[in-house]
């Protein structure tokens, strides 16, 4: 009977005598399992956990990235730059660094971190190890520029990737779509309300041509009869309002319509490219 | 008795089983202050609520309720410093809880919970003194006379002290009357009074043109010109009038805005007047 007892306690704690690594490698499997699930805030708890007691640090790097992985899909961004550089910390070789230190520039791009973003090239391209990224150093520049919706150099910079002439293409489109907000101004001072015609609001043109009309036209002819109070005032506080004004619109109108493409733009890349894009 | 031997080591292995080595009790709370320490509060809360349905002492009570100060959650602070036993460490909780009130900004509850000895006992209002009088000078609130505030603060402070009470209880530097009664004798006089120079002399520009016109224009009866400019010059002088009158509130209101922006620094230098060393004896 008490053989028994003592044979059965025996074979219990070599049963489930849990080894630390196993251990370790179940929270493992709970967090990713959470993760996968899409509970994020719970999967980011069991990964801390996880760090907390994985004092061997076998987990360290892939718990880091996973929490990163967590907050950028919660759009968290900041988070997520601050675990991706604690996960390169903690790379385990070179290539994992360097996809670790890829995923920083995404998150510094998205994050709209840009100096960051590259700041974190520049190391890639200083670093020897990784001289065989090049391209990918380019790649990732131009959509740097493409997120700070200059598309001239991010066409420049996806011309470096042969992989990436599709976006290249694309970008130069953009550029040709995009309204030249400075000529459009100078079109608006030499005849008032063109700049906001030719961005498509022509009925706010043809109203500014008109007020410019009319009060220029009265300013002249009271200048013209030698009421120089009179044409002092109008040409002061309706003409030049009217003209200053037009301009700003013109501005104005370019801005709008270019933010709108932009925007529109970084639709179109999100649902329809299907290359690497942060 | 073998069976029932059997069954009784059975069902606790499996108990032991169930049970991950990582969330026992001591690990769970090895792990909240792991999370305390990294400063995520929200976690580490999360996880001490967990280690209190095992167990419960005052260490995790305060805990708890510093975790729910930094997360701007006073009133559920509140209910665990009012949990803790031992009175040094409660003391403690009520201390933090206060620096943080002022820290919020929250002033009037500083206030009321000292008057009404919320949470407070002889030993704790000693600490919370300072700090009430500090928020008092804040709300602009009559405090006792010149003396007992000396006897509160450092010696070294009392002259800024004074100096902030004084500078927050006088604050309308600009009386918007007085701007008013000036711009309509001169126009953009009272922008002037206000420091803007700039602006008062536009509107006496201004105001002086239209009347100039209006006149010149009567003069030389082209009255709906003359009646235009007059109308303009009367809009120009009645909108500086009430402008001036803004503007003496904008004044006061950047006035006030400055001081007591400089005072909560002041008294985030001075860390509201406790000492940490002294807190840290209290544990």
């Amino acid at each position: 009977m008490k053989r028994t007892g003592i044979i059965f306690l025996l074979c219990a704690f070599s049963l489930f005598a849990q080894d630390a690594k196993d251990l370790l490698r179940r929270q493992y499997d709970y967090a990713r399992a959470l993760q996968t699930e899409g509970k994020i805030f719970d999967a980011v708890t069991e990964y801390e956990r996880l760090i907390c007691f994985d004092t061997l640090r076998l987990y360290a790097f892939d718990a880091n990235k996973n929490i990163a992985d967590c907050y950028r899909r919660a759009a968290q961004f900041k988070n997520a730059i601050r675990y991706t550089g604690q996960s390169i910390v903690c790379a385990k070789n070179q290539k994992t660094m360097y996809e670790q230190k890829t995923e920083l520039v995404k998150l510094h791009i998205l994050n709209r971190s840009f100096a960051s973003a590259a700041n974190v090239l520049h190391e890639i391209e200083q670093d020897p190890t990784f001289t065989n990224h090049s391209k990918e150093i380019h790649y990732w520049r131009g959509w740097m520029s493409l997120f700070q919706d200059d598309w001239e150099m991010a066409a420049r910079e996806f011309a470096f990737v042969d992989s990436a002439a599709a976006l290249g293409q694309f970008c130069l489109q953009m550029q040709e779509k995009r309204c030249p907000v400075t000529t459009l101004k100078i079109f608006s001072a030499i005849i008032p309300g063109s700049g906001q015609m030719l961005t498509g609001h022509v009925w706010s043109g043809l109203l500014s041509l008109g007020w410019n009309v009319l009060w220029g036209y009265l300013t002249f002819d009271a200048a013209l009869a030698n009421r120089a109070g009179d044409a002092l005032l109008i040409g002061d506080l309706l003409w030049l309002r009217f003209y200053t004004g037009n301009i700003e619109n013109a501005e104005k109108f370019a801005v709008e319509k270019n933010t709108l493409l932009f925007q529109d733009a970084l639709r179109y890349l999100q649902d329809e490219f299907k290359g690497a894009k942060p | 008795m073998r069976g029932i031997l059997l069954a009784v080591l059975i069902l606790s292995v499996c108990a032991v089983a169930q049970q991950s080595p990582l969330q026992s009790p001591e690990q769970i709370e090895t792990f909240a202050r792991y999370l305390f320490n990294k400063q995520d509060y929200l976690r580490a809360s999360e996880q001490y609520q967990i280690v209190l349905r095992i167990k419960a002492n005052d260490t995790i009570y305060e805990l708890l309720s510093e975790c729910y100060i930094q997360l701007d959650t006073v009133e559920l602070a509140d209910t665990y410093i009012a949990k803790i036993s031992k009175s040094s460490i409660a003391a403690r909780g009520t201390i933090e809880r206060y620096k943080f009130l002022f820290r919020a900004n929250r002033f009037s509850e500083i206030i009321s919970g000292f008057e009404n000895r919320r949470g407070l006992n002889d030993n704790t209002s000693r600490y919370i003194h300072p700090l009430y009088h500090a928020a008092c000078i804040r709300e602009r609130k009559t405090t006792r006379d010149d003396d007992v505030i000396s006897n509160i603060f450092p010696s070294q402070d009392r002259d800024s002290i004074a100096y902030y009470r004084n500078a927050l209880a006088h604050t309308e530097k600009r009386n918007p009357y007085i701007a008013a009664l000036l711009s309509t004798v001169i126009p953009g006089a009272g922008k002037m009074y206000t420091g803007r120079y700039g602006d008062g002399a536009m509107a006496c520009i201004s105001t002086g043109l239209f009347t100039y016109l209006s006149i010149i224009n009567f003069q030389h009866h082209h009255n709906t010109r003359a009646y235009i400019f007059s109308a303009l010059g009367g809009l120009y002088y009645a909108s500086n009038i009430y402008g001036s009158a803004a503007s003496a509130q904008v004044y006061n209101a950047e006035y006030t805005v400055s001081v007591q922006t400089d005072f909560d620094a002041f008294i985030a230098r001075k860390n509201c007047f406790i000492d940490e060393n002294e807190i840290m004896g209290l544990r």
